[in-house]
């Protein structure tokens, strides 16, 4: 891993489309901006990290499994269509 | 002169047998294929999904892959879930862009990721699942048993 140290107001620059600037530090606390080309996706790790987790017991979610807890679903979205058309 | 060879191509899209587990066997023309360039998360390496109707869990669908169908994923219409739900200014046009939720069943019973939803582009019969970046959405929004308790 690549360790640079920055004062606040310093920027650091990977490849020419992203840039990350340390905007302050309080209490433990960094503030970073991040500019980069929106078809990079920036996100907290932990963010991350349980998005793929989601995914993946949803991976292991059955038709019969779901089946058994949705009834309740299908009588509120029912109510909600209801609501909807009128 | 070689010729355009157009009469050994016909415009009819190819139809492809899946065989699952869950939904026995499946037909799919590929022109109902969306293709996710990126994946999901955590599923980088699948590229090509089917939305499978099950009426068993309508109106829970379930985002299929072509590659591995042993793999699916039960999603559902936020709107459903949440009439005001909003994915962000860049894919808020409904002729083009569809958005799906991810259900997970959890010891709290059943969740919908409404912070990471999948978006369809019918236009170009693509998919991503994007993040999106407020806090206003969680990814273990409750379904079903809060809804009807409130009512």
């Amino acid at each position: 891993m690549l360790v640079l140290s920055r004062k606040i107001g310093e920027v650091i620059t990977i490849g020419n489309a992203i840039t990350i600037t340390i905007l302050s530090y309080d209490r433990g606390i960094v503030r970073v901006g991040i500019e980069a080309p929106k078809d990079i996706p920036v996100h907290r790790k932990e963010v991350y990290d349980r998005i793929i987790e989601l995914n993946r017991q949803a991976s292991q979610v059955t038709p019969e499994a779901l089946r058994s807890t949705i009834g309740r679903l299908q009588q509120a979205t029912a109510v909600t269509k209801e609501t909807k058309t009128t | 002169m070689p010729l355009p060879t157009m009469a050994s191509n016909p415009p009819t899209s190819s139809i492809r047998k899946l065989t699952t587990e869950q939904f026995g066997e499946i037909l799919v023309e590929e022109r109902h294929m969306f293709t996710f360039p990126n994946g999901l998360l955590g599923f980088e390496q699948l590229h090509h999904f089917i939305i499978v109707r099950d009426e068993r869990t309508e109106p829970v669908r379930w985002l299929l892959s072509v590659e591995h169908p042993e793999l699916s994923f039960p999603v559902i219409s936020p709107y459903f879930l949440q009439p005001d739900y909003a994915v962000g200014k860049e894919y808020s046009d409904p002729q083009r862009y569809t958005p799906l939720v991810i259900l997970t069943l959890g010891s709290s019973g059943a969740t919908a990721n409404m912070k990471a939803p999948i978006i369809l582009d019918v236009e170009h019969q693509h998919g991503q699942q994007i993040i999106i970046p407020s806090d206003k959405y969680s990814t273990v929004h409750p379904i079903g048993v809060q809804q009807t308790s409130q009512r």
